[in-house]
């Protein structure tokens, strides 16, 4: 770590001289191909309000860790997304209603549980600060766990792309060829699920589907292929990362919130580039 | 046959409602604003056969915003007295609380009216950076403790005159205890140390403890600083000489402990009696662990 410092206080940034500083850069370095990774099968799948709704579960796994005595949540918030996102799964599957319905019915669930446990003798306060997270507090052992979960990703990523895409686009068609649908629509959703819940404490549950969908909605207006659609959606998050960081830092604002705003300007420039490209 | 399923799962929960209100109080109640309050009240109305009651639950920290919850008043309204810290601290709810069936209200903070005016001057001198007015957590210095705990041993003298003696006894247990905790911490002998605190309960405390807080960053529970106002702080931190951070256990801490990083200074967690924790524990046995963090920091200056 202290050579990475080292490397970074080399740059010819004022900010570059804090630690913290240092810490929330590489952290955004690590996150942002994370979620722009995921991002584009969250958009390709309609799935925007899905991790929105993981989001927001953070109040119950943070609660549940309350009620259990946990010392740190992420346990409980881990388990807590992924059971949510697999049961949201299950019930979508069942067809009783349309999508944004029980999406919504267990957003709303999970973040009215965890309210009332957290309220539960005044104490919400406490927890008040994952509504806006604060990536400045980011800490280099919480770094190693995003590279790990980033290598992990990219891995798993290369091995079921191909069938993942097939199963989004033409399910029926994915069934004939013998792909289990079920299997991969899981490993995607406990893949949003860890990436979520491991980054929500800095983004800020307000904020983070902003990042998870914002730089992939923008690469997919001007991407022709897959190939595009990835790397721009990666170029994308990672430069309204680092200017949102550093814009946050000379303007005095929220970090996570400044890095929205970055990805939402792209997005509406690419918009227009999209009409004109028609 | 639909609705009449229907009303029966609406009216279950209602039932249950009902049955589970199984909140009973007793005839004599004291009632105490908050943690601190009920910590000090407690050792005072010990062996009285009252019963003291905390009002804002133990999770709520300081109670610059907190709003009566119904829990509350109907608390309030089976309490003879309660006791409250004073200057300012209750505003919030003072008036709502006092409207109740002739509640009594013992001011802790009586005797500081003078007692600010006495030291205005000194204190002054050591600048106070957050805009809450006056300063009010008393209860974190001993000296300051013995007198709210002898103000709430008179107050409640007058409500139960038959056990003023009790009371008077209480009084003298707590006035040598914390005199017991000041021999045991004296750093009077040490040179002063400057630290910056996440948390403006500590003020009297450093005060009495040898410890300079030349910032006090108060962070609110609904907002978070920005980098550059964090910047500022590690800045001004390691300009004046800060030998450590203070926090306490709340939001503020994270950010405590990303500043005691940046400038290499050990971060002090902090107790400020407002939380209570898991195990319970007395006034006494909670502001011992504090003093023994400060005597640790200072044996390693």
């Amino acid at each position: 770590m202290e050579l990475i410092y080292d490397i970074l206080s080399l740059l010819p940034f004022e900010f570059m001289q804090y630690t913290f500083m240092k810490n929330a850069f590489i952290a955004v370095l690590f996150i942002s191909p994370l979620f722009a990774l995921l991002g584009t099968m969250a958009v390709n799948d309609k799935m925007a309000f899905f991790s929105d709704a993981l989001g927001h579960s953070a109040f119950t796994g943070i609660a549940i860790g309350v009620l259990l005595g946990l010392r740190n949540p992420v346990i409980s918030m881990l388990a807590f997304a992924i059971i949510l996102g697999l049961a949201i799964t299950y019930v979508k599957e069942s067809g009783t209603a349309s999508t944004d319905t029980i999406i919504s019915v267990f957003s709303s669930i999970s973040i009215a549980l965890g309210i009332v446990i957290l309220s539960r003798n005044g104490g919400f306060a406490k927890y008040s600060s994952y509504l806006t997270g604060d990536i400045l507090t980011v800490r280099p052992t919480e770094i190693w766990a995003v590279l790990a979960t980033l290598v992990a990703a990219y891995i798993i990523w290369s091995k079921i792309y191909n069938n993942l895409l097939l199963v989004s686009i033409n399910p029926s068609l994915a069934a004939s060829r013998g792909i289990n649908c079920k299997l991969y629509e899981n490993i995607f959703v406990v893949m949003v699920a860890v990436a979520v819940m491991l980054s929500v404490k800095w983004i800020g549950i307000l904020t983070i589907n902003s990042l998870l969908i914002l730089p992939a909605a923008a690469a997919r207006n001007v991407s022709l292929t897959s190939k595009q659609y990835h790397f721009y959606a990666l170029a994308i998050g990672l430069f309204s990362g680092i200017t949102g960081l550093i814009v946050s830092f000379y303007a005095d604002t929220s970090a996570g919130a400044s890095m929205v705003l970055v990805s939402a300007v792209i997005y509406f420039a690419t918009l227009l580039m999209k009409s004109k490209i028609r | 046959m639909h609705i009449k399923k229907l009303a029966s799962l609406l009216i279950i929960p209602l039932a249950l409602t009902g049955c589970t209100n199984s909140l009973r109080y007793e005839d004599n109640i004291i009632s105490a604003s908050f943690y601190p309050m009920y910590l000090i009240g407690s050792e005072i109305a010990k062996d009285s056969g009252i019963e003291i009651k905390n009002t804002a639950s133990p999770q709520t920290g300081c109670l610059h915003d907190y709003q009566l919850t119904t829990g509350n008043i109907r608390q309030l309204s089976h309490s003879d007295v309660l006791i409250i810290n004073g200057g300012g601290m209750e505003d919030s709810f003072i008036e709502k609380a006092s409207e109740n069936s002739g509640i009594r209200i013992i001011d802790s903070s009586s005797h500081f009216g003078h007692h600010e005016d006495d030291h205005h001057e000194e204190e002054s001198d050591h600048g106070h950076d957050h805009d809450h007015g006056e300063n009010s957590h008393y209860w974190t210095s001993l000296s300051h403790a013995s007198l709210q705990a002898e103000a709430i041993a008179h107050g409640l003298a007058e409500i139960y005159p038959e056990k003023e003696v009790l009371f008077e006894s209480n009084l003298e247990a707590f006035e040598e205890n914390c005199h017991i905790l000041k021999e045991k911490y004296d750093f009077s002998s040490y040179n002063s140390i400057k630290v910056v605190s996440f948390h403006e309960a500590f003020e009297f405390f450093c005060e009495e403890n040898n410890i300079e807080i030349v910032k006090t960053f108060e962070i609110d529970e609904n907002s978070t600083p920005s980098a550059k106002e964090l910047a500022s702080v590690a800045k001004e931190a390691k300009h004046l000489g800060v030998s450590a951070i203070f926090a306490a256990n709340d939001g503020g801490k994270i950010y405590a402990r990303t500043i005691a990083e940046e400038i290499g200074v050990p971060l002090v967690i902090l107790n400020p009696l407002t939380y209570e924790n898991e195990e319970t524990e007395s006034y006494f046995s909670s502001m011992d662990k504090n003093l023994s963090l400060i005597k640790e920091l200072f044996e390693n200056e």
